[in-house]
């Protein structure tokens, strides 16, 4: 995500761009919105992307309202191969580039990537967040969100002062909040927990101060605070509104599935997890600091 | 003990559930890699001082990272 903002900031684009980028990225996915959707309830599916747009959208405008030049900086293209880096991107004619690989070379470079380079770097963040739903699950007391957590706004504010500090990223943070709504927390409050806990943590704030400055990293700061609650707000009048209970209705989707395909699946991914997850494990306990990009 | 395994078979389950789409949403990741590398997306923004961030706050909804 770093090296991303950074590249964007080299390539040209707004400081405003930046930041936009900065939060819906890490605050949404295609995988997170899929496993939005397995755990959690198409409710959640839709608010998630819709929040972290919004969110992007107004950061990135507040701070070009204040650091906007003009196009006086020009975009220098940077169209590096994806596939197997045969070209830079910087030296080689576009249009001969685009019929370098066919569309099956492509296909078999994706799939690589997702599981050799995405799902290696999300893997052991993702059995941390499926242990920690475990633990909450069968260790906590019914009664502990109502009791300390509480709903509404004051719920929220719990739920953004957990999440701003912590890094897990999108999808790993989705079992959790999984977990916490059969608890009781309510949807608004989870909302805020997803919003919040991937898009901001310690070391990515003291890079962001470095890339955009300071006053870019505090609109950023404040426009996620502010916009994860305003959306937990609303997200919590959607579910009156529409008379749905996020406690009934989180974990459906995959009810529907065969337990052949379900056990497949899980097989698979336990598959692609093992050499990823001795590797995360490993970085954990060699350098205790280790924070992700 | 019997916490430990309660504690096991909770995230098992959850396991279950998200499995496929996990596996579903890292093939869409895969294909966004290919097809439109957050690398390469500066070209696309433009200068806008709206625009840009417009089209980069939805471009990185999908986008993983």
């Amino acid at each position: 995500m770093l090296t991303a903002a950074v590249s964007l900031r080299k390539q040209g684009a707004t400081k405003g761009a930046t930041t936009a980028f900065m939060i819906s990225t890490p605050e949404s996915g295609v995988d997170s919105i899929a496993v939005t959707y397995a755990l959690l309830d198409p409710v959640m599916t839709v608010a998630r992307p819709l929040a972290a747009f919004v969110t992007a959208f107004a950061a990135g405008i507040a701070e070009n309202l204040f650091s906007y030049r003009g196009g006086a900086v020009a975009i220098v293209a940077h169209h590096p191969c994806p596939v197997d880096g045969c070209c830079d991107g910087r030296t080689c004619d576009p249009e001969t580039h685009r019929h370098h690989h066919g569309f099956l070379e492509k296909l078999g470079s994706g799939v690589r990537y997702a599981v050799s380079d995405l799902w290696a770097d999300i893997a052991a963040w993702f059995f941390v967040g499926l242990l920690l739903a475990g633990a909450i699950t069968a260790l906590m007391p019914e009664d502990a969100v109502t009791r300390y957590v509480g709903s509404g706004l004051p719920a929220m504010l719990i739920m953004l002062v957990v999440g701003i500090p912590l890094y897990i990223c999108a999808t790993a943070s989705t079992p959790i909040a999984a977990a916490l709504i059969l608890k009781g927390l309510s949807p608004g409050a989870a909302l805020v927990f997803l919003l919040a806990g991937p898009a901001t943590n310690m070391a990515t704030l003291t890079v962001l101060v470095k890339v955009l400055g300071k006053r870019a990293t505090g609109i950023y700061l404040a426009a996620i605070a502010m916009f994860a609650v305003l959306s937990g707000l609303a997200v919590d009048q959607v579910y009156a509104l529409l008379g749905i209970s996020a406690k009934a209705a989180a974990g459906q989707a995959a009810e529907i599935l065969p337990e052949a395909v379900r056990w497949g699946a899980a097989a698979l991914v336990l598959l692609i997890s093992i050499k990823p997850v001795i590797a995360g494990v490993r970085g954990w306990f060699s350098r205790s600091a280790g924070v992700p990009s | 003990m019997n916490l430990l395994l309660d504690m096991l078979r909770e995230s098992w389950h959850l396991l279950l559930d998200a499995s496929v789409y996990i596996l579903f949403g890292l093939l869409v990741s895969g294909l966004f890699r290919v097809f439109l590398n957050p690398d390469t997306i500066g070209r696309h923004l433009g200068t806008g001082r709206f625009a840009s961030v417009f089209k980069a706050a939805l471009i990185g909804v999908p986008i993983p990272l």
